[in-house]
């Protein structure tokens, strides 16, 4: 539509599917992240069926027959395939567009007032390696013998030909998500440039909104550690496909071999950070929207800022703890554990920050103001519960249980998925020039918080009664047998939770054809992606704009006969 | 209500030469990472004991020789640079010939260097020091292949007449160099640690 | 005040763990029970205010926000102050009671006449376990390895296991006992533990080690000692032809045989 106002010369070809327009890229990223999250998630509703109703057909609502052939069963392995692509589909190929590639590309040129991302023609290239690398995914459930089936984290041997995964879905697994860190890596060099460089004139760093402070130190994680996972899959690959024994040991290594906890090491290198690089944008959004539904200033954001900065570098020296049963030394267990609490001091403080935001704030709950909060309450148990991780001697016995996957689920499900709906909900407007439904939303928003919660809590409390991860059938074990009803109730839940996002579907794109047109600034926001008229064109400004306020400019007693005031708008009385 | 008008050059992002540089320095500090991991996994390696290696001197001058080869393609690289820059925009076409020359002639030692060890019994299953060696130097020379692409292109663009920023020349001229430099880096840390 | 911790949080999981019948266990439990009742505090604080001002200072109540930029010498202060508090209640207390544990107990591996080694080699998917034997030595012929998956220790002894593995990584996971220690290809991983109660129990592989990983299943006997000993007597020392030759066959099927080796000291 846009393409076609802005010059009618111009083919569909170059405005919507290869644009260099940074925000047509994040509408295709965030197209790619709802499929890949409703593909994902299908797949979610198939392993809680199992978990329920072990070696039960599937039930035709959940496309039993059609995915697992005429009895309709799941087997073990494609059990365990399911879960593998669940965790791998979820991370790379649903959270990471949808976050860092929708919104930061949709958000952080307009909110700092660039024309467009500093490299616009690698940000398409960006966008295509990664539409490449899902295709290559996707393409390795045509293969023969399946998918990839070594788990998230893929640890060889299991994940070597040696370790009995038969077929070619491991190196097929490999090679994607290697793709996948290019175009991340192309992304985020977009990203930390364009943050660097192409701020307006008095945009300084401190008035940055914190969603674009988020995003930007997400992308710098990125930058850091998506090489060093870069290694790791080429050394992986080499393992699986030339015959190197990089990562194989003991019997399975004929002459030589490696160490498989080498891996382990490299991975968790990486892993660890990407944690923070899924959540950091979902702090910065959040921070900022409490803001904009409070009327009130960010409370303390240089100090939440700080902190989440100070997070970012502790991050990157504590990926120890997924590894505490390997048998590591006494010391750096110990060592671990310390940098890993000290975690706990930085997240307090912007958690208080937050808190402190909303005291004495003038609360409106829209949508976007609902998602926000119930991130919340949900990082607030995820983050509490990783205590139980970080401790060596609970992680213990908690290591590898369902505990851990609903604490996961808690920091990087949970929050993530309501900061994104929150960043939807919020972002609607400008990208579709319609609002979302409200009552949709709304309903959308309870189903989903209360069935989550009911989800995840239950995980943690069969985690803590002992379940371990990855059971195909948890009735094999007797200790585990009392916890069936459990399991059940999970599932139940679960399937719960997944018909809310269908009405999420719905409402997403019925609002975009049907729904309220859009004001130009519908929230009353001050910060710089809502000064310009629907469509915006490519090149968003005009002419640059010049930033004189902070961007929670809100309440603001020197302003009159309003409760916001733009970022470009000099504040009233001192003329 | 309808956008604002703008003529098809003022969308272009002006990609001022700070923001280039600053965006090859990152790519840079990233292809850095993908070394430092590769070289700590080395490392972590030799330290566990894992495989030893006996070099013999052939290989270590060839490989010597190969590395001062690659020196004179950044030299000359830098050579080509300073002249196009001094006579604005027409060059000496031998110097970037040369450079481009003495990278290929470069992956060619690469090559002789490989057959070499393999010839020793240096083969990279089994022994891993052995298959990293050979892993670092195809990465690195996947990237010295990307460079030599780059540099045909340059050459292409120069002989047809058209016009080269000189940011974009320089900054050509930076990966070149640097991929030099990671190899020299790769080379004595090698004859370090083996 | 242990007490009012109990009460107070005794429940927020709604389950109970295993039983638990180890001597150390109620270590790892005392640390998820502080741990909880650390959690539990701070989420209802959240919790308590989030309610709070949603009652007090939704728009229709509180329509004029208050303007606050929180970056006075005083909100410095209290934030200062937040995180020493979080530093001491949480990161301090459950530090020192984990290191504490550590030292005393998981990382003290007891030594003595009458320690019970066994070795342990899991494989896709199944358990090896072996015992000295008479010798007392590893990779001996008079080693006793019972059948699979079958694994007999006495009450009130310390068990100190030794794991390596014999395919992929699996994990040793004893639910009743809060341990797990992963075995890796090329090394030896060690830990100990010691029952205080006889009964049936099970152990499990908690590791992903492939399509079966969730049968991987062992039966975990606790005996009194005579019992052990009569136990261990009535099984069969390992068959084998030839004296030399101990390590790993390079069979590519099948139960390995003669995998035993010799016992690392540890430190």
């Amino acid at each position: 539509m846009e393409g076609i106002k802005m010059s009618s010369s111009k083919s569909i070809m170059s405005t919507h599917i290869f644009s260099t327009d940074h925000k047509t890229i994040g509408k295709q990223f965030l197209f790619l992240g709802i499929f890949f999250l409703l593909f994902g998630g299908f797949q979610a509703m198939l392993i809680r069926w199992q978990l329920a109703y072990p070696e039960q057909p599937v039930p035709w609502w959940l496309f039993g027959s059609i995915v697992n052939g005429e009895a309709g069963m799941i087997t073990p392995d494609v059990y365990n395939q399911l879960f593998t692509m669940h965790g791998t589909i979820m991370i790379f190929w649903a959270i990471t567009p949808l976050l860092i590639g929708a919104f930061g590309n949709f958000v952080i040129p307009l909110q700092i007032g660039a024309k467009d991302m500093a490299f616009p023609t690698l940000n398409m290239l960006s966008f295509w390696t990664f539409f490449l690398s899902g295709v290559v995914l996707l393409v390795s459930y045509f293969l023969p013998l399946g998918v990839a089936s070594g788990g998230w984290t893929s640890y060889p041997p299991l994940s070597l030909p040696a370790g009995g995964i038969p077929g070619l879905g491991q190196a097929f697994w490999t090679l994607s998500i290697t793709l996948m860190g290019v175009a991340t890596m192309m992304g985020a060099i977009n990203y930390v440039i364009t943050v660097i460089r192409l701020r307006a004139p008095g945009m300084t760093y401190f008035r940055m909104p914190l969603s674009v402070w988020g995003l930007w130190l997400a992308s710098i994680l990125n930058v850091i550690f998506v090489p060093v996972i870069a290694a790791g899959l080429i050394m992986l690959l080499t393992d699986q496909l030339l015959g190197t024994q990089f990562f194989l040991a003991g019997r399975l290594a004929a002459g030589g071999g490696g160490d498989p906890l080498l891996f382990q090491h490299v991975f968790w290198i990486f892993g660890h950070p990407e944690v923070y690089i899924l959540i950091l944008p979902v702090w910065g959004i959040v921070s900022e929207l409490l803001s904009v539904f409070s009327r009130k200033p960010a409370f303390g954001a240089k100090i939440t800022v700080i902190c989440m900065s100070t997070i970012v570098v502790l991050s990157s020296v504590v990926w120890g703890h997924h590894m505490y049963t390997t048998g590591m030394s006494p010391l750096l267990g110990k060592t671990f554990m310390f940098l890993t609490l000290l975690i706990s001091i930085p997240s307090s403080i912007f958690f208080f920050n937050w808190l402190a935001t909303l005291w004495r704030g003038s609360l409106h709950f829209d949508p976007p103001m609902l998602h926000t909060m119930a991130v919340i309450w949900v990082f607030a148990i995820g983050g509490l519960t990783g205590l139980y991780n970080a401790t060596v001697t609970a992680d213990i016995y908690l290591h590898d249980t369902m505990f851990v996957v609903g604490h996961f689920h808690y920091t990087m499900a949970a929050s993530v998925l309501f900061g994104g709906y929150a960043a939807i909900a919020y972002w609607y407007p400008r990208m579709f020039g319609r609002m979302l439904n409200p009552l949709l939303s709304k309903i959308h928003f309870w189903g989903t918080f209360i069935s989550i919660n009911l989800v995840f809590f239950n995980m943690m409390a069969t985690g803590y009664a002992g379940q371990h991860r990855r059971l195909y059938n948890p009735g094999e074990f007797e200790f585990l047998k009392p916890l069936a009803d459990i399991n059940i109730f999970i599932t139940i839940s679960a399937f719960i939770l997944g018909a809310f996002q269908i009405l999420f579907l719905y409402n997403f794109i019925h609002s975009m054809v049907k729904g309220k047109v859009a004001e130009n600034n519908p929230w009353k926001s001050n910060t710089l992606e809502w000064t310009m008229d629907y469509p915006i064109a490519h090149g968003n400004f005009s002419t640059a704009p010049q930033v004189v306020n902070g961007p929670h400019e809100y309440s603001n007693p020197n302003v009159k006969d309003a409760d916001w005031v733009c970022q470009t708008v000099k504040i009233g009385n001192e003329s | 209500m309808s956008p604002q008008v703008q003529s098809a050059d003022s969308l272009r992002i002006e990609c001022d030469m700070d923001t280039s540089k600053m965006g090859v320095l990152v790519s840079l500090g990233g292809i850095i990472m993908l070394f430092v991991t590769f070289l700590a996994t080395f490392s972590a390696m030799v330290a566990k004991e894992l495989a030893t290696i006996n070099l013999n001197g052939d290989t270590i001058i060839v490989a010597g020789v190969t590395t001062l080869l690659l020196i004179l393609s950044s030299l000359m690289f830098h050579s080509s640079y300073n002249r196009w820059n001094v006579r604005n925009g027409t060059t000496n076409f031998n110097y970037l010939y040369a450079s481009a020359f003495f990278g290929i002639v470069f992956l060619f030692g690469q090559i002789k260097l490989w057959l070499m060890l393999v010839g020793i019994g240096f083969t990279s299953n089994g022994n891993v020091l052995a298959g990293m060696v050979y892993l670092i130097g195809a990465v690195h020379a996947v990237h010295l292949i990307v460079g030599l692409s780059i540099l045909c292109w340059l050459g292409y663009q120069l002989k047809n007449n058209r016009q080269v920023k000189s940011v974009r020349y320089q900054m050509i001229g930076w990966f070149w160099h640097f991929l030099t430099v990671l190899w020299c880096i790769i080379f004595v840390f090698f004859i370090i640690i083996l | 005040m242990k007490k009012i911790i109990k009460t107070m949080t005794g429940g927020i999981w709604l389950v109970d763990p295993p039983k638990d019948i180890s001597l150390n266990g109620y270590r790892i439990d005392n640390v998820i029970q502080y741990t909880d009742f650390v959690i539990t505090l701070y989420f209802g604080i959240v919790v308590v205010s989030l309610i709070f001002f949603i009652w007090r200072y939704n728009a229709r109540k509180h329509p004029h926000a208050v303007y606050d930029l929180g970056n006075t010498k005083k909100h410095r202060y209290l934030t200062v102050a937040m995180g020493l508090l979080v530093f001491f209640s949480i990161d301090v207390v459950i530090e020192s009671m984990a290191f504490k544990d550590l030292k005393e107990a998981f990382w003290k591996f007891p030594k003595g006449e009458d320690v019970v080694r066994i070795e342990i080699m899991p494989q896709q998917y199944a358990w090896n376990i072996r015992y000295p034997g008479d010798d007392d030595i590893f990779g001996t012929n008079d080693d006793i390895v019972p059948p699979q998956n079958i694994l007999h220790i006495p009450v009130n002894t310390p068990i100190v296991v030794q794991l390596t593995t014999y395919d992929v990584i699996h994990s040793f996971y004893l639910p009743n006992f809060r341990y797990k220690q992963d075995a890796t290809p090329g090394m030896v991983t060690a830990m100990w533990f010691q029952a205080k109660e006889t009964g049936d129990y099970e152990f499990a592989c908690a590791e992903l080690c492939g399509n079966s990983h969730f049968k991987m299943k062992g039966f975990l006997t606790v005996e009194s000692k005579d019992e052990f000993d009569n136990w261990i007597v009535a099984q069969e020392p390992e068959v084998t032809d030839d004296d030399d030759d101990w390590g790993f066959e390079e069979e590519d099927e099948g139960v390995p045989t003669k995998w035993g080796w010799q016992w690392k000291e540890l430190k």
